[in-house]
């Protein structure tokens, strides 16, 4: 007996001391970002500045645009997984529920082509939006991301294991396919539609990739971005670049806490990463 | 997903069989809403997916700076990065080694995470939450933070290093130790692995455990025979999704190193990234991304093919 507690104290000590050590960059950043510029590059290092400097958010909102840069984010975010699950949903309500001539030729082809990564497409994708005069625009941010194989894939898996015997209730009340993907499909699909959300929500607000490609002006930076060429500037204010960090993620931060349970549930469900 | 699984997949949603040759009204409905249901996916998938991807083909196959007109060059492209370019063979070294150490240390670390996690602790949830944390917020984010860890002079690396009366390398800044810093910052975002590891370690039935303990098994001898092989298929799932993910690092190179220095960290996708979009070499960029997914693809098929050594899975006949 006294073996066995020893070593749930040890497992229950082992297991505080790693959630302090990944805690440890997020305090020292915090940490970081409300100090002076002499208390950031003080040796020893100081934890608790003398009189938190809350100007560097000022700072870091007026400098790096970071302000104007969420707004974008939010924008460009919410439209795209709003979007994206329309026509996902769309997509595999038609791959799972409707017949029609040609649609397992495409959807052949579909298969064919998910494993295809995303760096392979994006040369002839930059060169279409460029030459579409698209460049600089939120168009060219949104519309690539509305469209999602692994989305589709994964929300035609998730239609496939509803009973027909649905379906065919609601045509048989007089209802049409239209009602049976409202009212049948779309609610009895949330986790799905959860999960599919919650990676597009991950994905598009902390991509950087496609944005460093298609925007230039300051005006429409997405939140990566702008933190990017806060980076990239010759004069380097740490704590203000650690204040204009701490802004980025506290949005994502706040949405996990909010919906941990189903962050947790999706990535379990389908194990996969952007 | 093989070609067989496709099939597999198709046929298992039968009633696309059981077409008629000639269409009734209730099937010509049918079908009028099935093509309006698609017609904004399939208009995506074209657009974003398959004419990109013809296109990807065709230009890896010629000389194109932007503003010209694209000229086919066949294979020159491929030829000069195998033989005549030492950047590409430095790209694929930096790439390989960060796989080669972050994918392993990674899966033993979430592995070991799952493990605690899966025992009755106090404030278990929190701890959760706690290891997920890194792994959702931006990489950008991510960067900038470990740009300010890895800092020589004000860095907290090196302050705890100088604890025990060390100088600590310049971890960023010096072509031998950029890599390993990066390879040191990826292993803080364990947590996508740790939950999918819990959800594996989750759905071992109970029974095999007390049946093991009423043979006398201790601790160890559970996790050898019991814990680790009904854990197979999911340590195969993560290390092939990890690797794929490991190979594509490009956001903490861009804003940490810019590659550098001297190459250190250059990785395929930003040497692809420096092609096409720096130096606007398309045609190269683009057999660049088609060397890199093949690569990536011989791999995935060699640990799936490997796996069935190693991999157990429940409900299948062992033996013969």
């Amino acid at each position: 007996m006294n073996l066995r507690r020893r070593e749930a104290i040890s497992l229950q000590l082992i297991t505080a001391l790693g959630a302090a050590a990944l805690l440890f960059p997020f305090l020292w950043m915090i940490s970081a970002s409300l100090q002076t510029l002499q208390e950031v590059e003080a040796f020893p290092p100081i934890w608790i500045p003398a009189e938190p400097q809350w100007s560097n958010y000022v700072d870091a909102i007026l400098n790096y645009n970071i302000g104007r840069a969420l707004i974008n984010s939010a924008v460009i975010t919410t439209v795209s997984v709003v979007g994206q699950l329309i026509v996902c949903s769309l997509g595999a309500y038609a791959f799972s529920r409707l017949r029609f001539p040609g649609r397992d030729t495409i959807f052949l082809l579909f298969l064919a082509t998910m494993m295809i990564p995303h760096y392979v497409t994006i040369i002839p994708l930059y060169t279409m939006v460029w030459s579409a005069g698209l460049i600089d625009t939120y168009t060219a941010l949104i519309f690539p991301g509305l469209f999602s194989p692994f989305g589709t894939f994964l929300l035609r898996q998730f239609f496939n294991q509803i009973p027909i015997s649905l379906d065919e209730a609601t045509l048989i009340d007089g209802g049409n396919h239209w009602h049976i993907y409202l009212f049948v499909i779309m609610p009895l699909s949330r986790a799905g539609l959860g999960a599919l959300g919650i990676f597009s929500f991950l994905g598009i607000w902390n991509t950087l990739f496609w944005p460093v490609l298609v925007i230039n002006s300051k005006e429409l930076f997405t939140l990566p971005l702008a933190l990017a060429m806060a980076q990239g500037q010759f004069v380097t204010l740490i704590h203000v670049q650690m204040a204009g960090s701490v802004i980025a993620c506290i949005p994502v931060i706040v949405i996990f806490l909010m919906l941990q349970k189903q962050f947790i549930s999706s990535i379990a469900l389908s194990g996969m990463k952007q | 997903m093989s070609s067989s699984q496709a099939q597999a997949d198709l046929a298992g949603n039968g009633r696309a069989g059981r077409r008629r040759p000639r269409m009734s009204g209730i099937a010509r409905k049918e079908a009028i809403a099935g093509y309006i249901a698609i017609s904004p996916w399939l208009l995506g998938f074209l657009i974003f997916q398959l004419v990109p991807i013809l296109a990807a083909l065709y230009i890896s196959s010629t000389e194109w700076r932007i503003l010209s007109v694209p000229e086919f060059i066949g294979l020159r492209n491929f030829d000069k990065l195998l033989f005549n370019d030492d950047l590409f063979w430095q790209s694929i070294k930096v790439t390989v080694i960060y796989v080669i150490f972050r994918v392993p240390f990674s899966a033993m670390l979430s592995l070991a995470l799952a493990l605690l996690m899966n025992q009755q602790l106090a404030g278990r949830r929190l701890f959760r939450t706690i290891y997920y944390l890194p792994a959702v917020i931006p990489l950008v984010a991510v960067s900038m933070m470990w740009i300010w860890i890895f800092n020589p002079e004000y860095g907290v690396m090196n302050s705890i290093i100088r604890v025990f009366g060390i100088e600590g390398p310049q971890w960023i800044h010096s072509s031998r130790w950029a890599l390993p810093a990066l390879i040191i910052m990826s292993l803080w975002q364990v947590g996508t692995g740790m939950v999918i590891f819990l959800a594996g370690l989750q759905g071992i039935p109970a029974h095999l455990y007390e049946a093991a303990t009423i043979d006398g098994a201790n601790t160890w001898q559970k996790f050898l025979s019991i814990t680790l092989p009904m854990l197979s298929p999911v340590v195969l799932f993560a290390l092939v999704m990890n690797v794929i993910g490991s190979f594509q690092i490009f956001t903490q190179a861009y804003i940490m190193t810019g590659g550098g220095p001297g190459n250190a960290t250059l990785f395929l996708v930003l040497y692809i990234y420096r092609n096409a979009f720096e130096w606007f070499h398309m045609g190269y960029a683009a057999a660049l991304a088609w060397v890199l997914f093949l690569v990536v693809l011989i791999i995935s098929i060699i640990m799936l093919r490997s796996s069935e050594r190693w991999v157990h899975y429940e409900g299948r006949m062992g033996g013969a």
